[in-house]
């Protein structure tokens, strides 16, 4: 169906290709997933294969589409899109006109755009939500519109770029089963560009794996996790929890893919205890989390005491009687599903204006006020802080006296400090014209410059790659070692398990429990790390 | 949450909405105040000024300075000697502010000129007169030398300003005018035909003499005459309403007619005399000789006027000042006109002292010659006018009502005070339209320029004069508590608001403390605004500028119809004397009686059925059946009697309206 | 779907009446909009709470006492202040204006009230699709872009440490602000349109999505309202229905030609309130 030779592509201006001699022979109905490190290329391959969206440049090698060659100004309708962000997808401001865009879009006349609406929605259980305003949707929700507003029109292939990168994992989990059903019944094609490969690389029929504008393997994810797993690449980390850790480099079986496969394996239980063994001995640890947790927490350095807010007095409250304490020098993790109020949590904590009218006490270090300068706090948009050209710009704004104290250099060198190199190479670009993580790790560097005692982070692992998970991880225990106190609200479990000291769960604006992460994640049974849920027997 | 949503969407487009409204709400006031016709400050009299003024600006570039003081201290190298003396009358009547020793002083010199014509000592002396000063040095001529007009005028004038011993001066003064009238009615330098601008000289004269002496002490062979120089005028009046001079239409021409309009008080004489020169149409053909730089030509160049002239603009300003003074209720008179005292023997020209004169348009009695000197250059403040008016006004009064005894015996300070008391009274008794013009200069300043500086040179001028200051507190305390008792009302209004304003945002959904400091803000600065702002009432000025309403220019949409009033007693002066009006089209006959008897202060009385007809019970006091069972109020329009109700009737252009009082349902009421 | 009313129709009625309130400003007219905006504002179901009375008589007050401190027309003065003319004729007309205040007010928010944006899209429908288009990202964005524009707030303010002090302060991260939203929306802009292309922007004519199919009773009643608007406007040109208020307060109502006025704007206003079907519809569209 689709074919792909030779294809080389530099951006305009571009020193160096972005993609060097791609080939590529999706049949009809596959899946194929398309992995690989920031940067690899991906997206730009599949931009090739959308002629209204193949950005400029040089292209060399052809693309073909059911035989017929794309050309630069073709117009293909019927190859669907998705892109990361679903909130900059939606065009229209009722579910129902979504849905017609692409079909008024095409000139189809409106009985038809009728009967196909109605299809549709009567399809995807639409039909509640037809009329609904899409800005009451939720992320989740709001992609899957999208999906079905391209599918509407009749796709036969179905392109995503990163479409889970912005949503939480239960919903991204929801996501791709909906995919799933989509392929299993319609037979679309899907090739699919992601970082998150948990759930969905057992699920792909072919896996490419690209590095630096090239493929670096091909084939069934069975294979292609052989291959990255016996070299030892980097990017091994990605790869699912279950593959990773039952894999016995020395006995070189192929790996498994998913917990099912693996628990159907008959020597599950071996795996099992070996598994327990390798991680027990390699740190003296207690097996089932990363982290080390010798530390006592003194004074607690935010305590909170029946915290009730609403935002009006009409609708119900977000908080209801919250009242914990957030150790001091430690990391804790709050937890918790949509809606449980923890970046309202952070809010709190961090004493924004809006926030103001609330009942309840806010306590720091015992001290009712608190040095408003010392907290800093990560918001999910990382994008409402970029305000400069350049990111050397961006970096800079508001410490320039540090910055001059520091003399030459002192930018560079605070960012090898904190592990973030990568931003080096970037200076003097524009802070939009980085990738998600990076994005992310230039908006921590902004606020770490201000040398804050309490860093509130909330989901800043959102469209990072495992690489940059770990650098990140590695960071806030460096930061906690220091006596920073780090609040650290996400949907990642895994990334949790990997830096918190301690793990609290919101539900429904209380706080239930809150222990040691490692206790936490053992003792919980859905809600957890995918370690414990692949060693749990 | 999507209600929420939908919620706040639209009240954003309903905010904006509201914004856009108030917005244009608040153009629409202030373009209001432009569309429709302003009441008050686009009267006749206003244009008039703001001409006045145009034609002065032109003035001071040609001079080459600018402003008006320096202009004055410019010409005075040519005191008295050109006809420049007639720009200082022009500002002394627009009421401009300026220090004229300069200028006098000049005047002065060439006063004592050793061989000087009758006409232009005169002159001189008049110009002085003007400028607020007494007398000139040197010799003003007591009796006529020559037998020229122009010095019987000049002598006419110049003894109704105060160079009079005697009544029997006057008398002596009207007979040589009169005995000059021409067979038609008018007057010339020499011939039989008379000539507009002579003709309008002399009856500016007469109405110095008229208002210097009073109707009945002029006599009725004076009235006659001027009646008939009216006539003339308005025979000779142009179709464009302008007046030529030997075949030539000029500006100087129309502005000595429209002196000598303004020369007469409405008391002085009857409506039918003053229309029968046709003043707006006059001052529009004036209007076209001002160039576009101001200034005013002595003729067209080809339709248009271009060239101007000095002389020209001069007098056509005297005429505007002048006209636009009397449409003010002021004195139209170009020189200040004395007061008449009663037999005086002929006194040597002392500035000072006058002790037998009631010289009420003094304000002050003050004996020191720099005081008076002060004082009366004060007066060339708007004040003045009025204080003038008041003066000539009250002794007219005082001389027709009282003896003299009233005014010669007492003492200067002593007399004004109860010469004021008295006038006060003798005023409030008669009837008839300007009892306001006994009120205290303050009254007065307020309405010729609401503008509290006025207030304090009328105040200046009296520092030392008990009575004046008396009459002012009292005014003062009487209005006082009205003043204040509509400061409560206010006050309570404010109060209102903010209760509700506090109540709307106590049940509002979205409350926000600012709301509740905007308000007290708002209250806070209201009440102060309330309390320290000046209120004024406006008994007597709403008569006066409900009477300047009436008889202002038509605008689109309104004419002037003749009314009158009478009660047709025996002996009495009707109740309104015939005057015109401006109406518009759909006033009814009764709405137009109502105004005019509220700007007249004529009392009414009527009933209004509930199908809206009107029935007028009395006016002025007479009602129905006084004088037996067939006896009330009619009204005639055009001649003929009404047979339907006043509300029902509306008139037309040119229409006569007359009100009378029959004793036989209306047959025995001529038309 | 078929509904009773195009929303043309009721675009033109409102904008009908809202125009003759605001032009034609009639005490009686006002009364009868304030009736018939009162009924409107029960069927859509909002209840007249006290806040929204003391709101209204506060408008009232405030332009009825603050006209006659900035225009002194009028014949009939009461007193003089700081000067200037304080006329009874003024205070009537700021009592009348803010009367047209209110009950435009009102009728704007039963405008937005029943102007939902699927009936904005209709009033563009086939011939302004384009327009249509236009609208629809507007009413997508414009709450995007408020609630993107809070979050931007509180991502400076949780970088600065603290809301902003002072007028500089407010004035400096006003600008910042406003610079991040700016660089943010363009970026928004790129994605969309990338967006749009994929979904075949561009590659046809497009079409209209046709969702009211109206009765033929719409245009019946829209000639209706046409007739009766006629009616108003042609007898107020033509002089009926004045309500003088500079010099002399004459408000005239008495005459024939005035009542058919207030005749043919009470149907007006009333006219899609007649049928009870409307009325149904409307009702269960809000529920």
């Amino acid at each position: 169906m689709i074919q792909v030779e030779n294809v080389s592509f530099t951006y305009a201006g571009a020193a160096r290709p972005s993609l060097s001699d791609i080939s590529l022979h999706v049949a009809p109905g596959q899946f194929v997933l398309l992995c690989g490190p920031t940067g690899c290329g991906k997206s730009t391959l599949l931009r090739m294969l959308k002629p209204e969206l193949t950005p400029a440049g040089e292209r060399s090698g052809r693309v073909l589409f059911n035989g017929n060659e794309i050309g630069a100004n073709d117009r293909l309708p019927k190859i669907g899109f998705v892109m990361q962000n679903p909130e900059q997808q939606v065009v229209t401001d009722r579910v129902w006109h979504e849905l017609a865009f692409g079909l008024e879009n095409l000139g189809v006349p409106s009985d038809v755009i009728r009967r196909r609406c109605a299809e549709i929605a009567a399809y995807f259980d639409l039909e509640k939500s037809f009329e609904k305003d899409t800005n009451a949707l939720s992320g989740g929700e709001k992609q899957q519109l999208v999906v079905a507003a391209t599918m509407i029109m009749g796709c036969k292939v179905l392109l995503l770029d990163e479409p889970t990168s912005q949503l939480d994992p239960i919903a991204a989990n929801r996501f791709f089963l909906w995919l799933e059903q989509l392929r299993r019944e319609f037979g679309i094609t899907i090739i699919m560009a992601e970082h998150h490969l948990e759930e969905i690389f057992g699920e792909a029929d072919r896996v490419v794996y690209m590095e630096r504008g090239r493929i670096r393997a091909q084939g069934t994810p069975a294979q292609v996790a052989w291959e990255m797993l016996t070299v030892r690449d980097a990017f091994a980390a990605a790869l699912p929890t279950v593959t990773r850790l039952f894999f016995d480099a020395k006995t070189r079986k192929t790996p498994f893919v998913s917990l099912r496969e693996a628990k159907g394996a008959p020597d599950y239980a071996q795996m099992v205890d070996e598994a327990k063994k390798t991680l027990t001995s390699a740190s003296g640890r207690d097996a089932f989390v990363s982290r080390e947790n010798g530390k006592r927490a003194e004074d607690p350095a935010v305590t909170l005491s029946d915290v009730v807010f609403a935002y009006d007095d009409r609708s119900p409250s977000i908080l209801n009687n919250l009242s914990f304490s957030i150790p001091a020098g430690a990391c804790t993790a709050i937890v918790g599903g949509n809606g449980s109020g923890k970046t309202t949590l952070l809010k709190v904590i961090a004493g924004l204006a809006t926030l103001k009218k609330r009942d309840g006490k806010v306590k720091f270090f015992g001290e009712k006020q608190a040095d408003r300068q010392r907290i800093s706090f990560l918001m999910q948009d990382v994008t409402t802080l970029f305000t400069e050209e350049t990111v050397y710009e961006e970096i800079v704004a508001g410490v320039k006296e540090k910055v001059e104290q520091g003399g030459e250099g002192f930018i560079e060198a605070f960012l090898k400090e904190q592990g973030f190199e990568a931003l080096t190479a970037h200076l003097s670009q524009h802070p939009y014209d980085l990738s998600g993580g990076e994005q992310q790790m230039l908006g921590l560097t902004k606020l770490l410059l201000r040398d804050p005692q309490i860093l509130l982070l909330d989901e800043p692992t959102k469209g990072m790659d495992a690489v940059a998970k770990e650098s990140l991880a590695k960071l806030i225990t460096e930061k906690t070692k220091s006596g920073v106190t780090v609040v650290l609200v996400t949907h990642d479990l895994d990334f949790a398990a990997l830096c918190a000291d301690y793990a609290a769960m919101l539900f429904r604006g209380e706080i239930l429990s809150m222990e040691r992460a490692d206790r936490f994640f053992a003792d919980n049974v859905f809600y957890t790390t995918h370690k414990n849920r692949a060693l749990n027997a | 949450m999507q209600n929420k949503m939908r919620r706040r969407r639209h009240n954003l487009i309903l905010w904006s909405l509201a914004v856009v409204l108030l917005l244009t709400s608040f153009f629409d006031a202030f373009s209001s105040v432009g569309l429709n016709r302003r009441v008050f400050a686009d009267t006749t009299a206003e244009q008039l000024l703001t001409k006045c003024r145009e034609a002065l600006s032109w003035k001071m570039k040609a001079s080459g300075v600018t402003t008006e003081q320096e202009l004055l201290d410019a010409m005075a190298a040519r005191a008295g000697r050109s006809p420049e003396d007639w720009y200082v009358l022009a500002m002394a009547k627009m009421g401009l502010k300026l220090d004229y020793t300069k200028y006098a002083n000049a005047l002065f010199e060439v006063c004592k000129d050793p061989e000087p014509t009758d006409v232009e000592q005169y002159r001189r002396y008049l110009t002085a007169r003007a400028m607020g000063y007494d007398d000139i040095p040197g010799t003003v001529p007591e009796k006529l030398k020559d037998k020229g007009i122009m010095s019987a005028i000049y002598r006419g004038y110049a003894v109704a300003a105060g160079r009079a011993s005697s009544s029997f001066v006057y008398g002596e003064t009207q007979s040589a005018l009169i005995a000059l009238k021409l067979a038609d009615g008018g007057y010339a330098l020499m011939g039989e035909t008379s000539d507009i601008d002579v003709t309008a000289f002399v009856l500016q004269a007469y109405g110095a003499l008229l208002g210097a002496q009073g109707k009945n002490a002029a006599g009725a062979e004076l009235m006659a005459a001027v009646r008939d120089g009216f006539a003339v005028l308005g025979k000779r009046q142009s179709a464009d309403g302008g007046y030529a001079s030997f075949g030539t239409a000029n500006a100087e021409s129309g502005a000595m007619v429209l002196l000598a309009l303004a020369a007469f008080s409405d008391k002085d004489i009857a409506a039918e005399v003053r229309n029968s020169v046709d003043a707006s149409a006059l001052i529009a053909a004036t209007d076209r000789f001002q160039t576009a730089k101001g200034g005013f030509a002595h003729a067209l160049t080809d339709g248009v006027a271009s060239l101007e002239n000095d002389l020209a603009t001069a007098q056509v300003m005297c005429a505007y000042a002048a006209y636009a003074s009397y449409l003010k209720g002021a004195s139209g008179r170009l020189y200040p006109v004395k007061a008449a005292a009663a037999p005086v023997e002929p006194t040597t020209q002392k500035p000072t002292e006058k002790p037998t004169e009631a010289s009420t348009e003094e304000t002050t009695a003050k004996q020191t010659e720099a005081s008076t000197e002060e004082t009366t250059k004060k007066e060339t403040g708007a004040s003045t006018q009025e204080t003038t008016t008041k003066g000539t006004e009250v002794s007219e009064e005082e001389t027709t009502e009282e003896t003299a005894e009233m005014s010669t015996e007492e003492s200067a300070e002593g007399s004004t005070a109860e010469t004021e008391e008295e006038t006060r009274e003798s005023t409030t008794e008669e009837t008839t339209v300007v009892p306001e013009e006994t009120t205290t200069s303050v009254e007065s300043t307020e309405i010729s320029s609401a503008e509290s500086t006025t207030e304090a040179i009328t105040e200046e001028n009296n520092p030392s004069a008990p009575t004046e200051e008396t009459n002012i507190e009292e005014t003062e305390e009487a209005s006082s508590t009205s003043t204040s008792t509509i400061r409560w009302i206010m006050t309570a209004v404010v109060a209102g608001l903010i209760l509700l304003a506090f109540l709307a945002n106590l049940f509002s959904r979205r409350k926000s403390k600012l709301n509740y400091i905007l308000i007290l803000i708002f209250g806070v600065a209201a009440l102060t605004f309330i309390w320290l702002s000046k209120i004024t009432m406006p008994e007597q000025a709403t008569q006066k500028q409900q009477q300047s309403y009436l008889e202002r220019l038509p605008a689109q949409g309104e004419f002037r119809i003749e009314i009158s009033i009478d009660q047709r007693v025996e002996g009495e002066e009707m109740l309104l004397t015939p005057r015109l009006v401006t109406v518009s089209a759909d006033d009814t006959v009764f709405e137009i009686l109502d105004r005019v008897t509220k700007a007249y202060g004529i009392s009414i009385d009527y009933t209004k059925s509930m199908v809206g007809t009107v029935y007028v019970r009395g006016i002025g006091g007479h009602a129905e059946f006084d004088r037996g069972a067939g006896s009330g109020w009619v009204f005639l329009v055009n001649g003929t009697l009404a047979t339907t109700d006043a509300g029902s009737v509306k008139l037309s252009e040119g229409d006569v309206l007359r009100w009378a009082y029959t004793l036989d349902l209306g047959k025995d009421v001529s038309p | 779907m078929r509904v009773y009313l195009h929303s043309r129709t009721w675009f033109i009625y409102f904008i009908m009446v809202i125009a003759i309130l605001m032009s034609i400003r009639h005490p009686v007219l006002i009364l009868i909009g304030l009736e018939s905006g009162l009924i409107w504002w029960k069927i859509l179901g909002r209840k007249l709470r006290a806040g929204h009375v003391f709101a209204a008589l506060f408008i009232l007050g405030a332009l009825a006492v603050a006209n006659p401190l900035t225009s002194s027309n009028g014949a009939t003065i009461l007193f003089y202040l700081n000067g200037r003319a304080f006329t009874a004729e003024a205070l009537a007309y700021g009592l009348l204006f803010g009367a047209v205040l209110v009950v435009t007010l009102l009728w704007c928010v039963i405008l937005s009230e029943l102007m939902t944006t699927d009936r904005w899209l209709n009033v563009c429908g086939r011939r302004f699709r384009k327009t249509g288009l236009v609208l629809t990202m507007v009413f997508r964005f414009f709450p995007l872009f408020t609630k993107q524009w809070q979050r931007i707030r509180e991502g400076q303010e949780a970088l600065e440490g603290g809301s902003p002090v002072g007028w500089k302060e407010t004035f400096r991260m006003t600008k910042r602000e406003l610079l991040c939203m700016l660089t943010w929306s363009l970026e928004h802009g790129f994605v969309t349109a990338d967006a749009m292309l994929a979904r075949g922007y561009g590659a046809a004519k497009r079409s209209f999505f046709n969702r009211e199919n109206y009765r033929s009773a719409s245009v019946g009643v829209a000639i209706l309202l046409l007739a009766a608007f006629s009616t108003v406007i042609t007898i107020a040109v033509r002089g009926g229905m004045e309500a003088e208020i500079y010099p002399y307060v004459k408000i005239h109502m008495d005459a024939a030609i005035d009542i058919l006025g207030f005749a043919a704007f009470f149907l007006l206003c009333h006219i899609p309130m007649i049928s009870y079907k409307v009325l149904r519809e409307e009702r269960r569209m809000r529920s």
